[in-house]
């Protein structure tokens, strides 16, 4: 059966001009970027490129540090861990505060959690049933000992887009030192981003969700900003992040930024038509909310609920039709919990309990999306003539 | 009615990860219908009370399904019934367990979860039966009406656990194993390359309490209800002959733990939750001739009108031999069986299920009281 993949947000496909490329380095460039003859070298001068492009890509200054990872969540706890680590070494401040918002990515939630284990103070602010973040509720929650702030670029649920501009000046007019970081694993890739217009001191992304490979990521850090390394071992990535580099995941990443900034006007207009197609053919079903933001959000990710349907059973059955969506959060034994990111909207527990997210991407056609649309009305009054 | 081939009938295997449900599959696919796989996840990874230890349902097992599942190349599901778990089978199992009476929390995952829920998901998800890999067996006669039969291999008969099926529910039942041994269940697993799957153990204990420490279970999974209350141990004649830690440490037939010297072995008779009391006597005093079954399910529905003069048998526990016995209802409610043993049978447990048979057929079955 053919299959149609609306799931962009939890991974994307490898663009197959990427994964020649990818291929290409596998073949190539055996060496270790470390070693001091000519294999290590061309290896050495891949990366340096690959890092070179990135940080323009990501408008990024002369003076500041891009270091590569294993993914988003390496980055992620690398910022925050690093970050809060270096500041107890060089300030003492055994019970520093961080901040964060209650719709964050479990990596940066978890991450919270770590730390409040080892001592540290935290706040959680929350969002309105739009999404929208509580900005002046952030700023006051900001104190004497506050050291980081981090909110997401985008959600990786509802799309959402949060004005990472605004919530950076509101923070550092209340506290000029504090520490910045934002996820930026859902944005990078899917929309434009320039450090010069949100200049943060930290920001992660991930390949695999802009069709580079899988197991790779970035952590950008701006000139002047101290972190700890939370991987002991050799000197790679300036002593921030050991462990031999995975060449051919870093250079795919180069490559797949290199292609999205050529094609990402027509392909962002592209997705939102196809997302509008897609919200417009469903907007018919009796019941249907959708949840988040519907104006400041991801073009390609639409997250909605179908009054009386379970999310659970509409998904499987999508996928016993080709379709792949997602819900909630996956588990590794492929069971579907309550989303948390939209408990802390304030739906009610049915709103929630059938809400299911679609991503779409740049393999996504018009056809898939009219196909889709057709196959989950009729999912969804099968399901409902079920339970009359 | 319009002929379906197989191909046409979607069957939806439950799946556990175990040998005997994947063979299940493995035989759906040989009989040519098309199967979709599901899965309970009933059990939090990393809850206090599964310590680790690997039980039915565990995530382990849910990955073990999924890998058979992609290997066979049919659709896997795992289904989220933690809380319907929780709610309906797990606390049910405590409030009896600390009443003093011996639950068998399997009977209430067939019917409510299985049997249940999970068969309700399976025909939303386009479903014409479900098929599961316990050791038991349907039959139908000439006028459709379906039989709930012990399976060939009767040394892992399973059919004690399934006798809340009903007609309903037993039309859309296939038991893929039902008519092979257990070694040639695993034969078939060894022979079709899923070695590891081969070679995996019955679950012996309940699921939820791994090891099978239900005192300890309960201890950690609701401290709040312990009563730990010290209180008498008393014989037959109603003398306190010793002391008891907490009638959650005892069951009906238990003869370890008691602490009490005696020339003749001594077993616990019986429990008072109410007095806080233990009963204990010799095995002799274990000994009944009669009980009665409440909440009774027929599964045949006729059978119910000429069970008074069949000669049955009954299991009084999942492991119980079958004991002869003849029944008689209680009035007219059907819902009520009395029970008469031709032989005595010892260590009658409240709380219990038992089940009657006319040979290999399942009459019915219902709670000990």
């Amino acid at each position: 059966m053919k299959r149609i993949y609306l799931d962009y947000n939890a991974t994307t496909p490898v663009d197959p001009a990427v994964l020649e490329e990818a291929i290409k380095i596998l073949r190539d460039f055996p060496g270790n970027p470390s070693s001091v003859y000519e294999e290590g070298r061309r290896s050495r001068v891949l990366i340096e490129d690959s890092r070179d492009f990135i940080k323009s890509f990501l408008r990024a200054g002369p003076g500041d540090e891009l270091i590569f990872t294993s993914g988003g969540s390496e980055s992620i706890n690398l910022a925050i861990v690093g970050a809060v680590h270096a500041n107890a070494r060089l300030k003492n401040n055994k019970k520093p505060h961080i901040i964060t918002s209650t719709v964050e990515h479990p990596a940066v939630l978890n991450t919270f959690k770590f730390l409040e284990y080892e001592g540290a103070e935290t706040s959680y602010i929350g969002v309105d049933g739009s999404g929208k973040l509580d900005i002046g509720g952030l700023v006051s929650a900001i104190k004497d000992n506050t050291i980081l702030v981090s909110v997401m670029g985008a959600n990786n649920e509802t799309g959402t887009i949060f004005p990472l501009k605004q919530i950076l000046n509101a923070v550092k007019a209340r506290k000029e030192d504090i520490i910045f970081h934002s996820d930026l694993v859902q944005l990078i890739g899917k929309s434009p981003f320039s450090l010069r217009e949100v200049p943060l001191d930290l920001c992660g992304f991930s390949g695999h969700k802009f069709y580079a490979l899988k197991g790779c990521g970035g952590l950008y850090i701006k000139k002047g900003i101290k972190i700890d390394p939370i991987i002991n071992g050799g000197h790679q990535e300036r002593g921030l992040r050991a462990g031999t580099e995975n060449i051919a995941g870093i250079a795919s990443m180069a490559k797949a930024l290199e292609i999205f900034k050529n094609v990402m006007k027509e392909e962002m207009e592209r997705i939102e038509e196809l997302g509008n197609a897609f919200i417009g053919g469903l907007s018919g079903i009796k019941d249907i909310k959708f949840n988040g933001n519907s104006e400041e959000r991801l073009k390609n990710t639409v997250n909605l609920s179908i009054g009386g349907v379970k999310a659970e059973t509409l998904l499987f059955n999508l996928d016993l039709a080709g379709i792949a969506a997602s819900a909630g959060s996956a588990c590794n034994a492929g069971t579907i919990s309550l989303s948390r990111v939209l408990s802390a909207h304030g739906y009610d527990r049915n709103r929630i309990e059938s809400s299911i997210r679609f991503s779409l991407g740049r393999f996504t056609t018009m056809n898939d999306i009219k196909y889709s649309v057709s196959e989950i009305k009729k999912s969804v009054e099968k399901l409902r003539a079920n339970t009359r | 009615m319009l002929l379906k081939t197989k191909k046409n009938i979607t069957v939806a295997l439950a799946m556990s990860g175990g040998v005997d449900s994947s063979v299940s599959a493995l035989l759906l696919k040989k009989r040519g219908f098309s199967v979709i796989g599901i899965s309970m996840h009933l059990i939090p990874a990393g809850d206090s009370y599964c310590s680790g230890e690997k039980s039915c349902c565990s995530v382990e097992d849910l990955l073990d399904a999924k890998k058979i599942a992609v290997k066979l190349g049919i659709p896997h599901f795992s289904i989220n019934l933690k809380d319907e778990f929780r709610s309906l089978v797990i606390n049910p199992f405590i409030e009896e367990y600390i009443s003093g009476k011996t639950p068998n929390p399997c009977i209430r995952c067939n019917n409510y979860l299985k049997f249940g829920i999970l068969l309700k998901r399976a025909e939303e998800l386009g479903a014409d039966m479900m098929a599961t890999g316990h050791y038991a067996r349907v039959s139908r006669d000439t006028n459709g009406r379906c039989y709930l039969l012990k399976s060939r291999d009767l040394s892992k008969d399973q059919s004690y656990v399934l006798y809340n099926l009903d007609q309903e529910r037993l039309k859309k039942i296939i038991f893929p194993v039902g008519n092979l041994s257990k070694e040639s269940v695993r034969g078939i697993a060894r022979d079709s390359g899923f070695n590891e799957i081969s070679l995996k153990k019955d679950s012996m204990d309940i699921c939820f309490v791994p090891g099978g420490d239900y005192s300890l279970f309960i201890g950690k999974a609701v401290p709040e209800k312990i009563r730990l209350k010290k209180g008498a141990i008393k014989n037959s004649m109603g003398e306190t002959i010793g002391e008891h830690a907490g009638i959650q440490n005892y069951t009906v037939g238990q003869r370890k733990g008691l602490g009490i010297s005696s020339k003749t072995p001594l077993y616990v008779t019986g429990i008072s939750p109410e007095k806080n009391e233990i009963f204990v006597g010799p095995a002799e005093n274990c000994y009944n001739y009669e009980m009665k079954i409440g909440d009774f399910n027929f599964i045949t529905p006729c059978l119910s009108e000429k069970i008074g003069s069949m000669d049955l048998t009954v299991k009084i526990r999942y492991s119980s031999s079958a004991h002869p016995c003849r029944v008689s209802f209680s009035g007219t409610d059907k819902s009520s069986v009395k029970v008469l043993f031709k032989y005595p049978v010892k260590f009658i447990a409240p709380g219990q299920s038992a089940v009657l048979y006319s040979g290999q057929k399942v009459i019915g079955g219902g709670i000990i009281g």
